[in-house]
């Protein structure tokens, strides 16, 4: 079954398993508005640019004052809000610009959102994309066709600022000590789907980047990368790819196949984190739609250089095309797998293999089950083909799951302690994320280790007692005792682990399938197959890939692949947990930790 | 720029003659027994912040209407419904969808505005306006209903009928200029009729109905090019000819930009021809106006050339206009996400020195459950705990399903230049899947909030006070109606409060909406399943299987044949 599994997985990002996009929403009509944005226009933008370069090096205060000056100037609606943000690592304050452009006649309950920060992906000013955004505000103003407002958005910092935006859009800002977040001032109605624009510097791209995975894994409808693909398909050309990785096209099928894998473990990966892969991520939590069109330029790339001026139709474009909606986007996929722009895998495609990975475990989990009970003499008696002794339907023989229960209870307890030693702020001294880590990792250390010793000790003293007992209970007769010995306590240990493990995978696959198929992958084959040994070198290479699988192991993988530091991994699994509010903290911490400790103890249990 | 055209001479004795009143508004009037009534189409929001107060009463986008009919409950039940399906038809609107799962009553707001008012009020002061029953003196009972729809769109087919009512249609006078195509490209659009008793004589004795019609539109000058110039024939795409020959007046007023400095900005072709003339006592409120008498124009020696009126700037950006200072804006809007539960929060901001009297009524449809227990108000970002110093008095009329709206009315003191918030929270019903419209994932409307305030005059000057200016530098003739509050207001006292009303903004909430193609695939596979797998098994249940042995298999069809043969 885990074969089968595996086999499917990798057949998902074949050609002839997945589809071609197609659009889904009727109202959408990409490309079929004639857009106004005109060479006039792309001069207009390079003159914001020009100013915006002149600004960015301002202070945070200082530039969003001048940017609402710029936007109040063509006379839009301009505000700007304050936040500060303090974590547990950082304390970020920061200064947001945002301009509405109230559709004329329209009743202002729906509105489109235009954003861009003012760092982008390569961490370098952004400041094609605000300049972009000032010159679209002034073509909508000169426009008396929109149906919908549209708002503008210029954020500081990485994700708090617009986090911190959209909180107070949305009338949950906060004023707490951690936390601020000005109210808004200039408001407009239901957002009904947002772009997010990165297009760093002042020059030219040769492609253009969709990112689209949101926090937790969150996807926008389908429908909004189809509207933009087919607009730069006829009307806008430029090169459109998935994330910032160019693959060129080959009709060799294996080759072809080999990239719709990489592009599918690109966008599974981004997935799996749960941190968004750009400022769109945040939308998704508020159920409004959003991408982020990333500009890059890819040194020797064939496709023609784009300008301001294409990129400006090719935006207009899209915000016409959604500014036709009826309706919110509902119409096309929320859950899907890209190996593609244009080639994607349903979610009555992608969840079999899964789904066959939860029952794997199950029923494994259920024959050790019924190993538990089986009596070895009668066993051994059907075996020998003796027909006398008929096997009971049921067995006498009892389980004992006082072991397994508390293991598991306890490194439950431990993975939530961990978890809140990671995230709450003690004050002492000195106190950096990765002490606490190290104090969380020491918390599990001494659980398994005192789980294993009372075991082992638990066993001896039960040994001993029974041994005693035979020797008392000679006397009587031999068929009183026949009350067996329950089975060992591995055995139950790991059908209880088998058992969550198959709860985990399918309830998370349902969530967010990437991390669902990641965790599922990386404990298929320790979970079924390690149980303890009376060799010390296969115990201690159990030992060894557990610990490689656990929390700690991972991250050190993590930041050994990325050749970073621990603290900084660290740091960013925590940082996405406080700021955007990623699981992936609590899951590994709540989840995933608490099967791997009880893992460990159950390789290390006696063999009985 | 607004444009607004009377035909007093309109008003006529209660359906006695209708040689100027439309008929088929003064039999619908009789036939439903209607006191008062207020219509209004608006198409876009109106930004108070940005433009002041709407010089016509202008309500909220949508359609909004309100009436006092005579009779007691059951009778104007009957009334109204008669009312809104005919005036339905008459102006080609949804107007029949005001049933009574939208319509209300509100107790504080809407009061009447027929000048019996003035009489049975010696002094119209602000508590006495809070009175819920206002009309003591007249014996029989009235009552008032009121319905809005926020999501009906208006266009010509709306402007065309509105048109008929008048006397010379669009042939002449003001009402030439209007032409949808421009009409409906404007930033925003409102027609109204407003119809109300009036006085004759000082006794009110004698009366008559009033029947103004009015339209608001707001033009984007600087929309297409950038520059601030305009003429009426460049806005409109039309000129007026001639005056309507049935009106008494025919002017046109321009409201002029005010500016505090740099006088002469700006050139006016042609010139008024009695000069700008200023309205206002002091140096603070005046502003000037250029009047254009159509009457005059058109008898004297350019009878013959069109009516011409444009306005250059020698700048191409006005210098130091007067800025817009609303005393009262408000703004609604809902808090947070997700289908199940969200909030609705309400800022009004007084910007005046004074504190002022406001009503506030909001409707909110029965599919929002409202839990008044999470009723909290804050007074400049600080929450208050004693809402006794700011909700004087509060009406509540809780929803009951599928029968009327939630209504929350509150008298409120809002204290000078503060920001007052309300917030209340709610749950979103999960509507029965019949219940949902056709575009179900677009959400519901919710209509908007109102805010009734009485404001001092100084403020209110470019607001519904500035009609009633605008009449009175009319200079009606003696013939004319002549109503006391006309001549109240003539007297400009200076406590002279005018009453505004302030339009919230339209809200668009999104109820658990089930994915309607699911139905579909959960009927016709379940029902596939059903028949595949209960037929097949109910088969085999009942069946019982033997084994049949080759020699009785033989006799059975031995005795068959036999049985073929004897047939």
């Amino acid at each position: 079954m885990v074969a089968v599994s595996f086999i499917w997985l990798l057949a998902l990002p074949h050609q002839g398993y997945s589809k071609r996009t197609y659009i889904s929403e009727n109202a959408l009509l990409p490309g079929s508005a004639n857009v106004r944005f005109d060479y006039s226009d792309s001069l207009a933008a390079e003159a914001y640019r020009d100013t915006i370069q002149r600004i960015s090096t301002l202070s945070s205060y200082e530039r969003a004052q001048a940017l609402e000056q710029e936007f109040s100037k063509i006379g839009l609606k301009a505000a700007t809000q304050n936040y500060t943000l303090n974590t547990s690592t950082d304390s970020k304050r920061g200064v947001n610009t945002y301009a509405v452009f109230y559709a004329p006649r329209s009743d202002g309950t729906e509105a489109l959102v235009l954003s861009a920060s003012w760092t982008s992906r390569d961490q370098t000013p952004n400041i094609n994309a605000i300049s972009m955004l000032l010159a679209l505000g002034r073509v909508f103003k000169r426009c008396s066709h929109f149906s919908k407002d549209i708002i503008f958005v210029v954020s500081d910092g990485d994700a708090d600022g617009l986090q911190a935006w959209l909180k107070a859009y949305h009338g949950n800002e906060e004023n707490t000590q951690d936390r601020t977040e000005e109210t808004l001032r200039v408001r407009s109605g239901a957002i009904q789907a947002a772009l997010n624009l990165d297009f760093s510097g002042v020059g030219d791209y040769n492609a253009m980047g969709i990112f689209f995975e949101g926090v937790n894994g969150q996807l926008p409808n389908l429908d909004m990368i189809n509207t933009v693909a087919a607009i730069t398909e006829g009307f806008a050309p430029v090169e459109l790819t998935l994330h910032d990785e160019l693959i060129p096209y080959t009709p060799n099928l294996t080759k072809n196949y080999l990239n719709s894998l990489k592009r599918m473990l690109y966008m599974m990966k981004y997935q799996a984190v749960g941190s968004p892969t750009g400022n769109h991520g945040l939308y998704l939590k508020y159920k409004i739609d959003a991408i982020t069109l990333y500009g890059f330029d890819k040194p020797g790339w064939h496709s023609s250089r784009y300008s301001l001026f294409r990129l400006g139709t090719l935006i207009e474009s899209t915000v016409r095309s959604l500014n036709n909606l009826l309706e919110h986007l509902h119409q096309s996929f929320f859950f899907y797998l890209l190996s593609g722009v244009q080639r994607y895998t349903s979610i009555g495609l992608y969840m079999p293999p899964v789904i066959i990975l939860g029952v794997s475990f199950i029923f494994q989990a259920l024959s050790l089950w019924g190993h538990s009970s089986d009596l070895p003499s009668e066993l051994a008696a059907t075996a020998a083909g003796n027909k006398a002794a008929v096997a009971l339907p049921y067995s006498l023989r009892s389980r004992n799951y006082k072991v397994a229960s508390s293991v598991l209870a306890m490194s439950l307890v431990a993975g939530l302690t961990t978890f809140h030693l990671l995230t709450q702020q003690f004050g002492f001294p000195g106190e950096t994320p990765l002490l606490k880590f190290a104090a969380s990792v020491g918390v599990c250390s001494m659980l398994v280790f005192s789980a294993v010793s009372s075991a082992h000790v638990r066993d001896r003293i039960l040994k001993s007692t029974s041994l005693k007992g035979k020797s008392v209970d000679k006397t009587t007769s031999l068929s009183s005792s026949a009350e067996p010995a329950p089975a060992a306590d591995w055995i139950i240990l790991k059908t209880f682990i088998l058992a969550l493990s198959a709860l985990i995978v399918t309830t998370l696959s349902a969530l967010n399938f990437s991390l669902a198929v990641s965790i599922g992958l990386i404990i298929v084959f320790p979970y079924m197959t390690f149980r303890p040994s009376h060799y010390k070198v296969l115990s201690l290479i159990q030992i060894v890939a557990l610990i490689a699988i656990s929390p700690p192991g991972l991250m050190f993988i993590a930041s050994w692949w990325h050749s970073k530091d621990m603290s900084q991994v660290l740091a960013w699994v925590l940082e996405a947990y406080e700021v955007l509010g990623t699981w992936l903290l609590p899951t590994i911490c709540c989840v995933y930790w608490p099967l791997n400790m009880a893992a460990m103890v159950m390789v290390l249990l006696p063999v009985s | 720029m607004m444009d607004e055209e009377h035909f007093d001479g309109a008003a006529s004795n209660l359906f006695k003659h209708y040689n100027l009143f439309p008929r088929s508004i003064g039999q619908i009037l009789h036939s439903f027994d209607v006191e008062e009534l207020h219509l209004t189409f608006t198409q876009g929001r109106w930004h108070y912040g940005d433009w002041g107060y709407p010089i016509a009463p202008s309500a909220g986008t949508g359609v909004e209407l309100w009436a006092w009919l005579n009779g007691d409950n059951n009778r104007v039940k009957a009334n109204w419904k008669g009312l809104t399906n005919t005036l339905s038809g008459l102006f080609c609107a949804s107007l029949n969808f005001i049933d009574d799962t939208i319509t209300i009553e509100p107790k504080l707001s809407f009061r009447h505005e027929g000048l019996y008012n003035v009489h049975s009020q010696s002094s119209p002061s602000a508590q006495q306006s809070f009175n819920t029953d206002t009309n003591s003196t007249t014996a029989s009972p009235k009552r008032l209903r009121y319905g809005s729809l926020p999501h009906e769109n208006v266009c010509t087919e709306n402007l065309t009928p509105w048109i008929k009512l008048l006397p010379c249609k669009s042939k002449a006078g003001i009402a030439s200029l209007l032409k949808s195509h421009k009409l409906f490209d404007t930033r925003f659009y409102s027609m109204a009729i407003h119809i109300r008793p009036v006085c004759e004589d000082e006794h009110c004795k004698v009366k008559s109905l009033e029947l103004v019609q009015t339209i608001t539109t707001v033009f984007d000058v600087a929309r297409k090019d950038g520059s601030f110039n305009w003429s009426i024939s460049e806005l409109f795409e039309r000129d007026i000819t001639q005056a309507c020959p049935l009106a008494t007046t025919s002017k046109v007023i321009l409201h002029l930009p005010q500016t505090t400095q740099f006088a002469h900005q700006y050139e006016l072709v042609p010139f008024p021809p009695q000069g700008i003339q200023t309205v206002g006592s002091t140096a603070e409120t005046r502003q000037e106006i250029a009047v254009y008498d159509l009457k005059a124009l058109f008898s004297g020696t350019r009878a013959d050339s069109p009516f011409q009126l444009s306005m250059h700037w020698r700048d191409s950006r006005p210098k130091s206009v007067r800025a817009v200072s609303p005393g009262i804006v408000a703004h609604r809007y809902f808090t947070g996400y997700g289908q199940e539960r969200g909030g609705l929060a309400i800022e009004i901001q007084n910007n005046n020195a004074q504190d002022v009297e406001a009503i506030y009524l909001d409707t909110l449809p029965w599919y929002l459950k409202l839990y008044l227990h999470t009723f909290s108000i804050e007074l400049d970002g600080k929450t208050l705990d004693n809402h006794r110093d700011l909700v004087k008095k509060m009406f509540y009329q809780p929803a009951v399903d599928r029968a009327r709206p939630a209504v929350l009315e509150l008298a409120l003191v809002l204290p000078a230049r503060s920001m007052v918030k309300f917030a209340v929270s709610f749950d979103k019903v999960f509507l029965k899947y019949t219940e949902h419209p056709p575009d179900a994932n677009r959400g519901f409307d919710v209509g908007c909030a109102v805010i009734t305030a009485l404001l001092p005059r100084e403020r209110g000057q470019i607001g519904y006070g500035a009609l009633d200016h605008l009449r009175i530098y009319q200079e009606r003739e003696a013939n004319l109606v002549q109503s006391a509050r006309l001549e109240a207001v003539a007297e400009a006292r200076e406590n002279e409060q005018d009453k505004i009303r302030v339009y919230t903004e339209t809200l668009l909430v999104s109820l658990p909406t089930p994915d309607f193609s699911m139905p579909y695939n959960v009927i016709t596979l379940t029902c596939t399943v059903i028949a595949l797998f209960f037929g097949s098994m109910f088969n085999l249940m009942t069946r019982n299987f033997e084994v049949v042995e080759q020699t009785k298999l033989k006799e059975d069809k031995g005795k068959g044949k036999k049985e073929d043969a004897t047939k």
